[in-house]
């Protein structure tokens, strides 16, 4: 996809919770994100973020080593690709293009 | 519960991508473990709960490609179709060809035709709002409704009217010498006075415009030139603006230029000048500019105008105030004109509507059984009508380019061939407005006649047509071309009729007897200059004409020469009232024409004397008098006019010596003579006047030979006009030329289209026939039955459209009334030529189809099957 589009607000939340993680599987991603924000997001939402980025090769995924609480399962481990970096970059830009000036009308 | 927890699993399994499912139950149990929640319940609620996102995804997801795969697939085909139709189009050049040449000629004709008529009529002048304007006219409705600019005194009255008028501007024009530029020049200043150039929302185009202190008695005088005059004798620079502009000897400093091709009305103007008050006045009458008010219609203004005071000091009543738009000035006598013309274009347009329409239907007409043949093997009627649009769209895009092309070239012609008093046309450009009107027009009736009946016919007969072989595939278009071609024969007759009758009428303007020979005369205006030849002490004007008129007869080739108040057809009127000796009831006051006129003028110009004699040396300075012909005969009815007397304007009696014959004066048309009445001029006492020379050779080639016999009198003399009387007439012909050329262009390009559809019309029949004419001519038939056969129909169809043809024409020829001269609407042989013309035409255009359809070879056309 040559050309840059916005990314959704979920979509940015997703991202950014997987590049804090140091070990980002979508559980943790889906904790992370409801303990520094406090929105708590349903896991079938998680999933199919995760899988939309993923097809859009802005995230990457290889599967982890099983472990005993997880009753034997493997875990899929998420990480940013340059591509989504790049998006990211590009959407908070316009963001703040956007936003600039407004500090006072809209607060923050 | 096991076997629910497994469906959901397998389900979970089936909508998750690849082999997500494994560690999305890894998750879950980590997951809900670590809160504390390890029911199967919750683990079975919150599987279904992922699986049911997964499924969501999955189907807007294919929803997605699938949008996109058919927009995508819908793009190719159109592109396909595009590419077929151009390359169809290519295919059938004649079609293409005559497709596009149609529709380029009724659009163009008709969008130069309605861009006339918009600029004639709906923006005739370079202002704003140029049709609130009117001009402020005396008239008096005693003296044969004579209308006449008013005096400045009047004019100044008439600015009291706030009720009807915004603003009432008035302004006078003088002739004035340019000199210190090059060859001297006489050229017209117009004295504004007020900067009445912001009320008619005008802008210079460089520099400035006048202000209220330009006005001032003291101020310096300041002028605006016109675009044409900086372009000739400043280069174009923006240096004009300061620079000195010498008039009559007088300099004026120069503020701005106006842009190109600015007048005022009545004025034919190159230098504006603001009058400064109390210093500069009119010499004769001014022009009175009004803008009406917004809520006020002419007809309340003229109601309230007329009422007004138009006397002049000293003048018996009866004079009235009268209104006239300015865009009467430009259209004035043209409006039936451009009517007639604009609807003899509508007519053309309607033939070439009607063309398309007939050869779309014989487009598919002969294609109906391939569009059947798509049709049978699942091209959708969507599909198919697409691809009829994008052809018929083709073919009118082509045809609106070319039509652009024909546009301008029209335009351009008529902008050449304007008449006179068309002036306004010199701006004519193309009204984009008319243009997407014709385009409009013809590409619906392409579209009308080409895709829909098609269609209509390809789901009717697809069985039919693909048992029949394709034999009687277009047999059904028959009936609707023939009374198509029949309408299309009747408005070309109806063209070639009006087109005949403005030739007839033209033939018998340009024979004529003028009154006057106008061939080897050359007609010379020379300006004089208020500050070398003032007026009012005339010796040097005297002076001049005494030794120029001497001069010009030493030139070789000039036969005589004389000096007279005007050349006929280029009048300059005289007005006053005329009584005759012993006749009361023969009292008459309005204008005459004829004036002063030198001993030689009759024989320069030719003209026959009816009776008595015409001046001699020893006439000047008696009070004698010679008459036209129908004047003399109307005011001594009984007898001899010789020896009998009149007088103007309560002046000396004059006798009259001579009678001679009637000149065509204001217009060749007109029937009406003015009273012709001509005094004696000495050499030694001519005040003004056009010098009329009578040459051996050609006139044009004495023009530098006659100017320079007049520069050995005075050098600096400048030319209001050379010109040769056969020039002047042909100018007084140029609006029948303009109403004739126009109307036989139009009639010969609807001929022309209405063979086009003769031709169609018949190939067709031919086309259908051929197995028939096969099997006549196997059975013996000779080429002539069968050449009879074709002519059977072709006879039918044109003898209906000529007998249409003629009623329609006789019906709206009466329109062109007021546009012929000495010609019947009801013409015969007009009727005749036109019906023979079509007729002619029509049996051509079905030669070519009846050659092919008698050089068939029968054993071919039956093998066929």
């Amino acid at each position: 996809m040559g050309r840059i589009s916005i990314l959704g607000e979920l979509e940015q939340m997703v991202l950014l919770a997987v590049l804090r993680l140091d070990d980002a599987y979508p559980v943790s991603v889906r904790n992370e994100i409801a303990a520094r924000t406090g929105v708590e997001l349903s896991r079938g939402t998680i999933y199919v973020t995760l899988h939309r980025l993923e097809q859009r090769g802005l995230v990457a995924s290889e599967l982890g080593d099983p472990t005993p609480e997880r009753g034997g399962k493997a875990k899929r481990c998420f990480a940013v690709t340059a591509e989504g970096r790049q998006q990211l970059r590009a959407s908070r830009a316009a963001l703040r293009k956007l936003s600039a000036g407004l500090e006072r009308t809209i607060g923050g | 519960m096991r076997w629910l927890e497994r469906l959901v699993l397998q389900w979970l399994t089936r909508v998750a991508p690849d082999d997500w499912s494994d560690t999305v139950v890894g998750d879950l149990r980590e997951d809900l473990a670590a809160g504390g929640q390890t029911s199967r319940v919750r683990m079975l609620v919150a599987l279904s709960g992922i699986g049911m996102r997964f499924s969501l995804e999955s189907i807007s997801a294919s929803a997605r490609a699938l949008r996109g795969a058919r927009r995508q697939r819908r793009h190719m085909d159109s592109r396909t179709d595009l590419r077929q139709a151009a390359k169809g189009l290519a295919r059938t050049p004649g079609f293409t060809f005559v497709a596009v040449l149609t529709l380029a000629l009724a659009i163009g004709a008709n969008t130069a035709i309605y861009s006339a008529l918009s600029s004639l009529i709906l923006n005739p002048l370079p202002f704003k709002d140029s049709s609130r304007f009117v001009l402020l006219w005396r008239h008096n409705p005693e003296i044969g409704g004579l209308m006449v600019t008013p005096a400045f005194e009047v004019a100044e009255r008439w600015r009291n009217a706030p009720e009807i008028f915004d603003a009432v501007e008035i302004y006078w024009n003088d002739d004035r010498i340019m000199s210190g530029l090059g060859e001297p020049e006489s050229i017209r200043l117009t004295m504004l006075t007020s900067p009445l150039l912001d009320t008619l929302g005008v802008t210079p185009a460089i520099g400035r415009g006048f202000v209220d202190e330009d006005f001032a008695p003291s101020a310096e005088p300041v002028v605006l030139i016109s675009h044409g005059l900086w372009q000739s004798r400043f280069g174009g620079e923006a240096s004009v603006l300061g620079a000195r502009l010498t008039l009559n000897e007088s300099l004026y400093t120069i503020v701005g230029v106006m842009p190109a091709r600015f007048t005022m009305p009545l004025s034919e103007d190159t230098v504006w000048g603001a009058a400064r008050r109390g210093v500069d006045k009119p010499t004769y009458s001014v022009v009175a500019l009004a803008r009406l008010k917004a809520a006020v219609s002419l007809e309340e203004a003229q109601s309230v105008f007329g009422a007004m005071p138009a006397a002049e000091e000293n003048e018996a009543e009866g004079w009235k105030g009268r209104l006239m738009p300015v865009s009467d000035l430009t259209a004035q006598g043209m409006k039936t004109a451009i009517s007639v013309l604009s609807g003899a274009v509508g007519l053309l347009l309607l033939i070439a509507c009607v063309n398309v329409a007939n050869l779309m239907l014989t487009r598919h007409g002969t294609r109906e059984r391939e569009i059947a043949l798509r049709h049978a093997l699942g091209a959708s009627r969507v599909r198919l009508m697409r691809f009829l649009v994008i052809e018929s769209a083709l073919v009118a895009m082509l045809g609106g380019v070319a039509g652009l092309a024909v546009a301008k070239g029209a335009i351009a012609a008529i902008a050449a061939m304007r008449p006179r008093r068309l002036d306004a046309l010199d701006r004519l450009t193309l009204d984009p407005q008319a243009l997407v009107f014709a385009a409009a027009v013809s590409i619906v009736a392409a579209l009308l006649f080409g895709v829909v009946p098609a269609l209509a016919r390809s789901r009717a007969r697809l069985h039919d047509l693909l048992k029949s072989g394709g034999r009687t595939a277009t047999a059904h278009g028959y009936g609707v071309r023939r009374i198509l071609t029949v309408a299309q024969v009747a408005l070309a007759l109806i063209l070639l009729v009006g087109a005949g009758l403005l030739v007839r009428s033209y033939g018998r303007l340009m024979a004529v007897d003028l009154g006057f020979e106008p061939a080897g005369v050359l007609a010379v205006w020379p300006s004089l200059n208020e500050v070398r030849y003032p007026t009012k002490e005339p010796a040097a004007r005297r002076a001049f004409f005494e030794q120029a008129l001497a001069s010009i007869a030493t030139v070789p080739g000039v036969r005589s020469v004389a000096v007279g108040l005007s050349i006929p057809l280029e009048p300059a009127i005289s007005f006053g009232t005329i009584e005759v000796e012993g006749r009361p009831e023969a009292r008459r006051a309005g204008i005459f024409v004829g004036g002063n006129v030198t001993d030689d003028y009759f024989s320069a110009l030719s003209i026959k004397v009816i009776e008595g004699r015409t001046f001699t040396a020893n006439d000047h300075g008696s009070d004698v008098v010679v008459l036209g012909r129908s004047y003399a005969r109307a005011s001594w009815p009984d007898g001899s006019p010789i020896g009998r007397k009149l007088r103007i304007d309560e002046g000396p009696w004059l006798s009259v010596i001579g009678v001679v014959d009637d000149l065509k004066y204001m217009s060749i048309a007109s029937s009406q003579a003015e009273p012709q009445i001509y005094r004696p001029l000495a050499p030694d006492h001519i005040n003004g006047g056009t010098f009329i020379i009578k040459t051996d050779v050609d006139p044009r080639a004495l023009i530098p030979s006659v100017k320079a016999a007049i520069w050995r009198v005075d050098k600096d003399m400048p030319f209001g006009e050379i010109v040769t009387a056969e020039q002047v007439v042909s100018r007084a012909a140029g609006q029948a030329r303009f109403n004739l050329l126009l109307l036989s262009a139009f009639a010969v390009c609807g001929l022309a289209l209405a063979v086009v559809g003769v031709y169609g019309v018949t190939s067709l029949y031919v086309g259908q026939r051929q197995r028939e004419v096969g099997i006549r001519m196997a059975l013996g038939a000779s080429r002539g039955s069968v050449a009879a056969l074709v002519f059977r129909q072709t006879t039918l169809m044109i003898t209906a459209a000529l007998a249409a043809g003629a009623l329609g024409a006789w019906w709206l020829s009466r329109y062109l009334e007021s546009l012929i001269f000495n010609t019947a609407t009801t013409d015969t042989l007009t009727y005749a030529i036109a019906v023979v013309s079509i007729a002619l035409a029509t049996v051509v255009a079905t030669l070519v189809p009846v050659r092919r359809a008698t050089s068939v070879d029968p054993a071919v056309v039956l093998r066929a099957d």
